[in-house]
């Protein structure tokens, strides 16, 4: 045996010792959870077996040709169009949910829909670097570097630095994507993002998640104390930023830098407690961006995703849907696993497949058509995801894309080369956004490619 | 291994009649094959995402979701390899999830619970903590299930539908980038993320 050899025994040796230490049983808390999370079991059997023969179907059919159209009822297609309020036999269940006929509609529609255009340092973007795109109030929006810029063709952009831009639904101040709320007020832009800073300080904690809708702005906000901000303050500046670990044990925050400084903190004496480390989290509300209200009734667990319809406002907090009319009163519609919603016709889509209503009626989304995504098609899946008037699309890891104009009839299309060649692989996948026009499909990758985007036609 | 089959492995008698029943909406069977298996979820979980938050979110999401997903299950015998497939599918939201959102901040006594107290244990702990953490939860998974659940590689490929030579080469990588890392100790988080 040589030294690496050697080398590697001993690495594996000590991996396998490093693996059996810890936990191996689950908090006795975790079963009962579970428990209760899992649906009343009414009517499922014979829904199982009806969906479980679309999918086989649609996998079969998929196999055989690559424009093969499978529809195994027409009940979704009439759930997905039908006026908000309408929905019969609301349900509130998501996992699994009763059902009550064959209802899993499925269709692949092969070979390429989208004729790309790769759009590099465009002269209406003056050199700047588009760090957030979407698509709302029929126009896209960018935020490059710190100015608001509008599109209506993707191709064209123009800087708003007065007067009024339609920025969604019946306020043209905001709009609101992910964890991304803009503000436009007094001719000045306040970016709002979950992720940090700036933020516009109406909000107490920091926001996590935010949407719009005709009804207002709702934000979910974490309050949980910054333990870098704790550094800074008593230890100083240097502290706030640093590339190390920092752990907590009875009330002392012990801080190791990489160049093996080490620090520690007794929280109590700075008026701080543990409690104040772990996250809490709080619902805003308003109704013009300016003054901001505490909702009294905002689901308590963690805030995953909020979206705003035209039907009110939707959040998945902790494994629960809520739905809220007016932004401020919030009542549960069901139970859910999603963690992200998309805002799709007056409902939305979650990352688990299910389109939602109002009502609490829930319905599964097929891509089982397709056969190469086995049983991994699921939008939680996807890097990015993009709604729209046009459709739905979203980037699957494998560097394809998805598109359906209806949530029904999906096709799979090759993204550019030169896109996909800017995605280093492995987990660190560039940040991809997604935004969908009336006629267009953007996709504008974060880090990479300054100033380039690309825009996709699909074809008529 | 302690009460439950390695995954992969046939589900035990009565168990497949379990998987039947609950495919059937039985929820009462269902919670008797989570009850069954959910130490060895939660564990594996928490060994690939080393930390106990996002271990139960995992742990739940993945039971939620096979309970959601059982009817399309076509061989009951599979349900242990197949929930574990979910499993590490739902460690990668939660990792993605908590790398958007979660500060940095790593409770000790949960990290150290079960080791000696020795400086040159805790300094490989530490370190083999770091150089885990900034492996994919893909590369992570495949060193779990073979070194913590001892599987041979081609049982690892089946659980997380990959071709062997896919479960390798993560094996490979994983395992390279652990040994950089604890051939130099002071390597510092950034570098052992290269």
């Amino acid at each position: 045996m040589n030294t690496e050899q050697m080398n590697e025994q001993r690495v594996a040796e000590a991996v396998r010792r490093w693996m059996h230490e810890g936990p191996s049983r689950a908090p006795e808390y975790l079963l009962p959870s579970v428990s209760r999370a899992l649906a009343p079991a009414s009517g499922r059997g014979a829904g199982a077996s009806a969906r479980v023969g679309s999918r086989n179907l649609a996998v079969a059919v998929a196999g055989m040709a690559a424009a093969a159209v499978v529809v195994a009822g027409v009940g979704f297609l009439a759930q997905l169009l039908r006026p908000s309020g309408a929905t019969p036999n609301p349900t509130h269940l998501d996992s699994p949910r009763p059902v009550a006929s064959p209802e899993v509609v499925s269709a692949v529609v092969g070979g390429p829909t989208l004729t790309w255009t790769r759009i590099e340092d465009p002269p209406s973007l003056n050199g700047r670097t588009p760090v957030v795109i979407v698509h709302s109030g029929e126009r896209f929006i960018a935020i490059a570097d710190e100015a608001l810029l509008t599109s209506i063709d993707g191709l064209e952009w123009t800087r708003e630095s007065g007067g009024t831009v339609p920025l969604a639904f019946s306020t043209d101040e905001f709009a609101a994507w992910g964890d991304t709320l803009l503000h436009r007020g007094d001719g000045e832009l306040t970016v709002m993002r979950g992720s940090g800073s700036p933020s516009v300080g109406t909000v107490d904690g920091r926001p996590v998640a935010a949407a719009i809708g005709p009804a207002g702005i709702v934000v979910g906000s974490n309050s949980q104390l910054d333990h870098l901000d704790i550094l800074a303050e008593v230890l100083g500046p240097e502290w706030d930023r640093f590339e190390g670990s920092v752990a907590v044990e009875d009330g002392i925050m012990t801080a190791t830098t990489e160049d093996g400084r080490s620090a520690q903190v007794v929280l109590s004496e700075h008026g701080y407690s543990e409690e104040d480390l772990r996250p809490r989290y709080s619902g805003w509300y308003s109704a013009d961006g300016t003054s901001w209200q505490l909702i009294a009734g905002f689901p308590e667990g963690t805030i995953k995703s909020i979206v705003g319809t035209a039907s009110g406002f939707y959040a998945v907090v902790g494994y629960e849907m809520w739905h809220s009319v007016d932004g401020r009163e919030w009542s549960v519609i069901g139970r859910s696993v999603a963690n992200a919603l998309y805002r799709w016709r007056d409902g939305v889509l979650t990352d688990r497949m299910n389109y939602w209503t109002v009502e609490g009626h829930v319905q599964d989304i097929s891509v089982a058509g397709i056969a190469e995504l086995g049983e991994s098609g699921s939008f939680a899946n996807f890097p990015a995801v993009g709604t729209g008037p046009l459709g739905i699309a979203a980037l699957t890891v494998d560097g394809r894309i998805m598109f359906s104009p209806d949530a029904v009839r999906w096709s799979v299309a090759s993204l550019p080369d030169d896109l996909l060649q800017m995605n280093t692989g492995g987990d660190d996948h560039v940040i991809a956004m997604v935004a969908v026009s009336a006629d267009k499909v953007v996709i504008d990758l974060l880090g990479v490619a300054e100033s380039t985007y690309w825009v996709g036609v699909p074809a008529r | 291994m302690d009460g439950y089959p390695r995954p992969g492995a046939p589900v035990p008698d009565g168990g497949e009649a379990l998987v039947i029943s609950a495919q059937g909406g039985d929820r009462e069977a269902f919670t008797s094959l989570a009850a069954g298996i959910i130490d060895r979820l939660y564990a594996v979980a928490f060994r690939i995402l080393r930390d106990p938050a996002l271990a139960d979110d995992a742990t739940q999401q993945a039971l939620v979701e096979a309970w959601r997903k059982l009817s399309g299950l076509r061989d009951p015998k599979s349900f242990d390899a197949w929930t574990y497939r979910i499993l590490v599918r739902a460690c990668g939201h939660e990792a993605r999830r908590a790398r958007r959102w979660a500060p940095n901040l790593l409770h000790r006594d949960e990290r150290d619970a079960a080791g000696p107290d020795e400086l040159a244990g805790v300094i490989e702990r530490d370190e083999l903590d770091r150089a885990f953490t900034h492996l994919s939860v893909d590369h992570r998974a495949v060193v779990v299930l073979h070194h913590y659940l001892d599987l041979p590689l081609d049982r690892v490929a089946e659980v997380l539908g990959v071709p062997i030579g896919t479960v390798r080469s993560r094996l490979f990588y994983a395992m390279r980038k652990l040994r950089v890392v604890m051939a130099t100790p002071s390597l510092s988080t950034s570098e052992a993320a290269r």
